[in-house]
């Protein structure tokens, strides 16, 4: 791949990921700065082995993978240095775009489940990802994800009032 | 279902709104690639360099079959031991505590374990003297009634086996959390953050930069070579056997950004932090296979010497 081409790809997908991701590191991480420092790495990454991945996923299954898989990597070392980084969600700022009570429920109740399932609900229903495509980004079996899902709107239920059950 | 998407998806977008008012990481991202493509020479691999990288090799073999444990870390497996053996908390349960060792001028080491925030009162606090390779372990709570559930006062093995129970299905401590601080506050022993204010956290964290980076110009062993030594420390201090071992996941960010990202002073010490995880079954979550967890080192970046061990189960907290 010639350099500008792989330049050219980067450019845009920064102006195309760049938001998206830092939603999904955020809604993970629950900490603005981490989130920030998780998507700047996210697009080293991806320029940095563009070549050795392209073409196994689309670009956005690709760049979420490499997202999440950086954010779990930061949360892991929060721990043992005894600092608080665990998701607060009553620490949110405003918004500069007006929201609704029911907007902070439902931010505040994914924010709030597990890890595992926080990162299936943000892929599967926050970004949009294809079962298929979780399968990639989560590298677990399609069993796995459907599992975590179930469980994921089971621990919902309880706090949506707009939930539906229904099955895929 | 598509009702559920469009739910998550424009609620979190609007809640989520401040965070398209932040600067692009594009100017970032380019300094940084435009760093790294500074041309470097080709050069030949001379004998003398094959020479060179056969010893490093050798170097990291001698360093595995040889672990040193720092005298901290080796008395913390004795007292882990030992607290297991008399009050019946095991490796899972320490979940809910904070661990440290402190050397003794009388030349024992004493280990403590706090219970965790609103946790410490009702958990009390465990200390082992650890001597000649044996631990005498005493609890804050010794002589207390600990029955009743989260009734009592002093919780001890019960309590924590049904709070691990508890966490493993819900994913929180809503079972318990509020019993313990109402406990704590009876007793005016209501658990408060160390660091609170903006002023404390911008210091924490410039003094934590400060220590990062003097621990990382302290190095003088490959971080490779530490890398294979906590492992090797992990597998023998808690005794895994090869098919787990062989399931260990480096966690160390090969490609983070900061380069004195792993690092940190402990005890005055410069130290390389390494994490291996075990997942035994990924594909049921909901189960967790003896000694599941985080497995994390903290390597003396200029004497190999592993000074810290610490097993994380990852059962308990908020998920």
């Amino acid at each position: 791949m010639e350099r500008d081409q792989r330049r050219e790809w980067l450019e845009e997908a920064i102006a195309r990921w760049e938001k998206p991701i830092l939603h999904l590191c955020f809604a993970y991480l629950g900490d603005t700065a981490l989130a920030e420092d998780a998507v700047q790495e996210t697009f080293l990454k991806a320029w940095r082995h563009y070549d050795r991945f392209r073409g196994e996923a689309g670009d956005k299954t690709w760049l979420m993978r490499i997202a999440m898989n950086t954010c779990k990597d930061q949360l892991k070392s929060a721990w043992f240095r005894n600092t608080d980084r665990s998701v607060t969600p009553d620490l949110l700022p405003e918004g500069s775009v007006p929201f609704e009570e029911q907007d902070d429920t439902v931010t505040r109740a994914v924010m709030s489940l597990p890890p595992k399932l926080r990162e299936v609900t943000l892929l599967r229903w926050y970004q949009g990802l294809s079962l298929e495509e979780m399968v990639q980004v989560m590298r677990v079996p399609r069993s796995t994800v459907n599992y975590r899902l179930k469980k994921a709107k089971t621990m919902l239920q309880g706090s949506l009032e707009e939930w539906y059950d229904e099955e895929e | 279902m598509k009702k559920n998407r469009e739910t998550i998806r424009s609620a979190m977008d609007r809640r989520l709104s401040f965070l398209d008012d932040l600067p692009s990481c594009r100017a970032g991202v380019l300094e940084q690639i435009a760093r790294e493509e500074v041309p470097v020479m080709k050069k030949k691999v001379s004998v003398g360099m094959v020479f060179a990288m056969v010893l490093v090799l050798l170097s990291v073999a001698a360093l595995a079959a040889g672990i040193l444990l720092s005298r901290g870390a080796d008395a913390a497996r004795v007292a882990d031991k030992a607290l297991e053996e008399k009050y019946g908390v095991t490796q899972e349960m320490l979940t809910y505590f904070y661990r440290e060792e402190k050397e003794q001028s009388d030349g024992a080491v004493r280990v403590t374990y706090t219970g965790k925030d609103d946790l410490e009162y009702v958990l009390g606090t465990y200390t082992a003297d650890v001597r000649d390779g044996r631990a005498e372990v005493v609890w804050s709570h010794d002589g207390e009634d600990t029955a009743g559930g989260y009734e009592a006062e002093a919780w001890g093995k019960e309590q924590l086996k049904e709070m691990l129970a508890w966490n493993a299905t819900k994913g929180n401590m809503d079972a318990f959390r509020p019993q313990a601080v109402a406990i704590a506050e009876k007793h005016n022993a209501a658990w408060k953050q160390q660091i609170s204010t903006d002023e404390e956290k911008k210091a924490y964290f410039e003094q934590l930069e400060k220590e990062k980076t003097a621990a990382l110009e302290a190095r003088k062993i490959p971080e490779e070579e530490m890398k294979v030594a906590a492992r090797e420390a992990v597998i023998r201090t808690y005794e895994l056997s090869s098919e787990q071992a062989a399931l260990l996941e480096l966690y160390v960010q090969p490609l983070a950004v900061e380069k004195n990202a792993w690092y940190r002073m402990y005890e005055g010490k410069p130290c390389f932090e390494v994490q291996y995880f075990l997942d035994q079954d990924p594909e049921h979550p909901e189960t967790h296979p003896d000694k599941d967890g985080t497995y994390a080192a903290l390597v003396n970046v200029e004497t190999g010497v592993i000074e810290k061990l610490v097993y994380e189960s990852g059962l308990g907290g908020e998920g």
